[in-house]
């Protein structure tokens, strides 16, 4: 590609890019010197360059054309499909100038009021909708009319007069139907999502229904947009990253170099660290019994590493469920987990109880009865504890608009810590005898 | 569903053909008694294979058996195939051997093959249900073909055109077909830009290559470039989903979660995990106990054990949690890549590990100062704290590190490095190496 670059040569280029994908074609314009990349644009259509920036990371794609003209700039971006459109002009130097000058400005700039995590964001206007009550003829004549225009469509979306959505009629279907006939005779019920629905929760719902593209709906139930297979599948992937992150306090795994990475994840050791002081503190309230049993510490690791394993796999179902439903839901399901967490302690607390007073007794300490039964107690007593911790933290964060996957397992598991801690010591003074 | 029933036949007959076969097994699934069945004997073959595709593998079955073996093979014989090897697999190999035996001969040979795929293999959810063209047909056969021959549960919305050895040429979608003149040739609507899948892609490659084309069909194609199934975007973002939601399972221990599942099967699912890690501290806690000595005469290490175990704990899950994530990605493949990310994360775990020995170091100094247990000197003390946090850190980082690329090596699931053996072991050295220091420093 380089020589044609260089030569250029404008026909041979468009033949060559015409075999290749965009996606293929942006990720060899990353190996071009910036002179090259300049030269590479000024030889391609306003057309070419929307399809290969569609493509590209909306940081790069604003790079690209912050360098044009305004003119040209403005063609691009109308060109572009909404979504796209509105995810690279955020990131272009003379944003407010460009989207006034936009023909679909209103509908960027209503693309741009959404937030990321809602369905509104990530629409494409790209669809062809018909209405109730036209012939098959004239429907399949308005789709062919219309099909150059718009990049996907199995599916022609159908609603009436007043533009409220009232179901999908499948191409294949409209092709072999044979006239006469009606919409109204192949039309089927479709899900939908509204605008403002959680994008997460979409995207579950079009894997449940197989759909490869989801009708979103404003307040009044009118279609004013879809929402593509190729971006539930891209969003979906981010997402699942961020999960992983999010569930080991990472702050971000695509950082490059090695001091950058760790200054970045560094904060948040140090946060875990603060938070692990206040073990310290509480832990010196039970100096009589630590001095006099001092073997307690060596059952310490285990009362607080059960408390912290139930307590973030309640976080993990919880979380889970409230990114596809209702704190109510999350609730209910609690109890389940809270239930669950008291059978597992007690059944947990029996095996370290007979454990501990047999390892008590091989090392002759004092009482082995009573330190196996602080064992025992304090064990069954944390397991039971640690899913409330999973379900309540991440609930309340939710309830205070706090997106409640910050609350990952190393938080609970520091929180759970201190509890664990009084509990077990506490216990310890109580049945050991020391006041 | 009460208000459904409610409908005479032919009523209901109009409603179940305009509702999507995922609202029908959803209310289906929910009822018992005979109205399922009456769904199923008013809705065409095609439907009710596609409500049985949403529904539980438990209930399908029960109704799977229901039906005369004439009309199971008619049911068999509608299912598009890579729904069919999921639909026969669900059942016990020797059932599975005779529902194979009610296919027709060809519907065997693809299934079989199908079924010969690896799991970790992209051509394992393909479908063969497609339609190609050759090259040389005119736009009028083509929508002929497409229109009258195709079968329902064949994917039509690309058409591929293949050459007269079934080499891959391109493909069209439905749309530009229809919108073709009649005197327009095949190769004026053909797109040749060809994205496919190879035979032996891996899923995550081919994952990859859904997330970068945004297409929503990909044809995969054997070593002779040969049209052999296709994959369709709606599997990638199901198994996508299945398998995030199947790691981060796997990463807390939870098991295999459903939500209808009651606590008491939750709590037995979940005390394997648990109970391994009862039983690893209570091994460790017997190897810590030659430590007794030092515990008795320093007895302010207590106040710090848990911040010192944590500190690995956490530092660990970043490492292994990166390491995991690049490894499922298909980031870490070949030598530079791996060693690059070794690298990186060594440095960073140093780093890191020695900028938390200090602050630790610091602030414990601080808190000694504040509140003390014995009467060991605070700064002697914080020395110890500080560097058990660095050595207990870094080692935990490197094991979060290594841990799931040998296991990757040996062809284990790397997502287990997460579990309670490997954080057990990570607790072991952290505070062998803080007991073992304060040994050193106290009581030598």
């Amino acid at each position: 590609m380089k020589s044609i670059i260089k030569r250029k040569d404008q026909k041979l280029l468009l033949q060559h890019l015409e075999k290749m994908h965009p996606y293929d074609i942006a990720e060899e314009v990353k190996g071009l010197s910036e002179e090259e990349k300049d030269l590479f644009y000024s030889l391609l259509s306003e057309e070419e360059i929307a399809r290969i920036i569609a493509f590209m990371e909306p940081e790069e794609a604003a790079d690209v054309i912050d360098d044009f003209d305004f003119e040209r700039q403005k063609n691009i971006m109308d060109t572009l499909e909404l979504d796209d459109a509105a995810d690279i002009i955020v990131h272009m130097d003379n944003e407010e100038e460009l989207i006034h000058a936009l023909e679909n400005e209103e509908h960027i700039s209503k693309v741009l009021d959404y937030d990321d995590q809602e369905v509104g964001a990530h629409m494409s206007d790209s669809f062809i909708s018909l209405n109730l009550g036209m012939d098959i003829k004239a429907a399949t004549k308005k789709v062919i009319k219309e099909a150059g225009e718009v990049s996907i469509n199995n599916h022609i979306f159908i609603v009436d007069e007043e533009k409220k959505f009232k179901g999908i009629v499948e191409l294949r279907d409209l092709v072999k139907t044979k006239a006469p006939a009606y919409i109204d005779d192949i039309i089927k019920l479709s899900p939908h999502v509204l605008s403002n629905d959680n994008v997460e929760e979409a995207i579950h719902k079009m894997k449940d229904y197989s759909l490869y593209e989801m009708p979103v709906l404003n307040k009044e139930l009118e279609l004013i947009g879809i929402l593509t297979i190729d971006d539930a599948i891209d969003i979906y992937h981010e997402e699942s990253v961020d999960d992983f992150e999010k569930l080991s306090a990472l702050p971000d795994t695509k950082t490059k170099g090695i001091v950058k990475s760790a200054l970045k994840r560094l904060p948040w050791l140090v946060l875990l660290l603060a938070l692990s002081l206040p073990i310290a503190i509480v832990t010196t309230r039970f100096e009589e019994v630590i001095t006099t049993v001092a073997v307690l510490a060596i059952f310490q690791p285990l009362i607080l590493d059960a408390g912290g394993d139930v307590a973030s796999q309640t976080l993990a179902v919880t979380l889970r469920i409230l990114s596809k439903k209702d704190s109510k839901k999350a609730l209910k399901n609690g109890g389940k987990e809270i239930l669950a967490g008291l059978i597992n302690g007690i059944a947990l607390g029996l095996v370290a109880g007979v454990v501990s007073f047999i390892i008590a007794k091989v090392l002759k300490v004092e009482q082995p009865l009573n330190v196996s039964l602080v064992v025992f107690i304090s064990l069954a007593l944390t397991v039971a504890i640690g899913p409330i911790f999973g379900l309540f933290i991440p609930l309340i964060l939710k309830k205070m608009k706090i997106d409640p996957a910050v609350a990952s397992s190393p938080f609970i598991t520091t929180l759970i810590d201190i509890t664990s801690v009084i509990i077990y010591f506490g216990c310890a003074t109580l049945l050991l005898g020391v006041f | 569903m009460k208000e459904l029933m409610r409908l005479n036949d032919a009523q209901l007959k109009k409603e179940l053909a305009k509702m999507h076969p995922y609202d029908i097994a959803e209310k289906m699934k929910d009822s018992s008694s005979d109205a399922p069945m009456r769904i199923i004997r008013l809705m065409s073959l095609n439907k009710t294979v596609e409500v049985f595709l949403e529904l539980p593998e438990d209930v399908s079955r029960n109704y799977f058996n229901l039906l005369t073996e004439s009309q199971k093979k008619s049911f068999l014989q509608e299912f598009e195939t890579d729904d069919l090897k999921h639909f026969i697999t669900s059942f016990e190999e020797d059932y599975q051997m005779y529902l194979i035996s009610l296919l027709s001969k060809s519907k065997q040979a693809k299934l079989r093959l199908l079924m010969s795929y690896d799991e970790e293999k992209i051509a394992s959810i393909m479908s063969t249900d497609f339609v190609i063209i050759n090259q040389n047909s005119s736009i009028k056969d083509a929508t002929a073909y497409v229109i009258n021959t195709s079968k329902d549960r064949d994917f039509i919305d690309d058409i591929f055109v293949v050459d007269d050895d079934n080499v891959l040429v391109g493909s069209f979608s439905l749309k530009d077909l229809i919108s073709a003149r009649a005197s327009d040739s095949l190769e004026s609507i053909t797109d040749n830009t060809n994205n496919y899948l190879k035979i032996d892609d891996s899923i995550n490659t081919g994952f990859k290559k859904f997330k970068n084309y945004a297409e929503k069909v990909l044809p995969v194609l054997n070593e002779n470039r040969q049209v052999i199934g296709i994959v369709t975007a709606d599997d990638v973002l199901n198994i996508m989903i299945l398998e995030h939601e199947e790691d981060i399972e796997k990463m807390t221990g939870v098991g295999d979660y459903d939500e209808s599942s009651s606590a008491f099967v939750r709590a037995y699912q979940r005390v394997p995990w648990l109970l391994l890690s009862v039983v690893l501290n209570l091994v460790i806690a017997l190897l810590l106990s030659v430590f007794e000595r030092t515990l008795v005469e320093v007895v302010a290490l207590i106040m710090f054990q848990p911040m010192i175990l944590g500190m690995a704990g956490n530092i660990g899950s970043q490492s292994i949690a990166v390491t995991i994530l690049k490894l499922s990605h298909d980031e870490l493949e070949g030598k530079k890549a791996e060693k690059r990310h070794i690298f990186k994360e060594i440095g960073i775990g140093l780093l890191n590990s020695i900028a938390i020995g200090i602050v630790g170091f610091l602030l414990s100094y601080g808190v000694l100062n504040f509140t003390n247990m014995g009467d060991q000197s605070p700064l002697l003390l914080a020395l110890t704290i500080g560097l058990s946090l660095t050595g207990g850190m870094f080692v935990s980082a490197m094991a979060g590190v290594f841990i799931p690329i040998i296991l990757e090596k040996m062809k284990v699931d790397p997502a287990i490095a997460s579990g309670p053996i490997i954080s057990t072991l990570n607790d072991l050295f952290a505070l062998l190496i803080y007991f073992g220091i304060a040994t050193l420093i106290f009581l030598l």
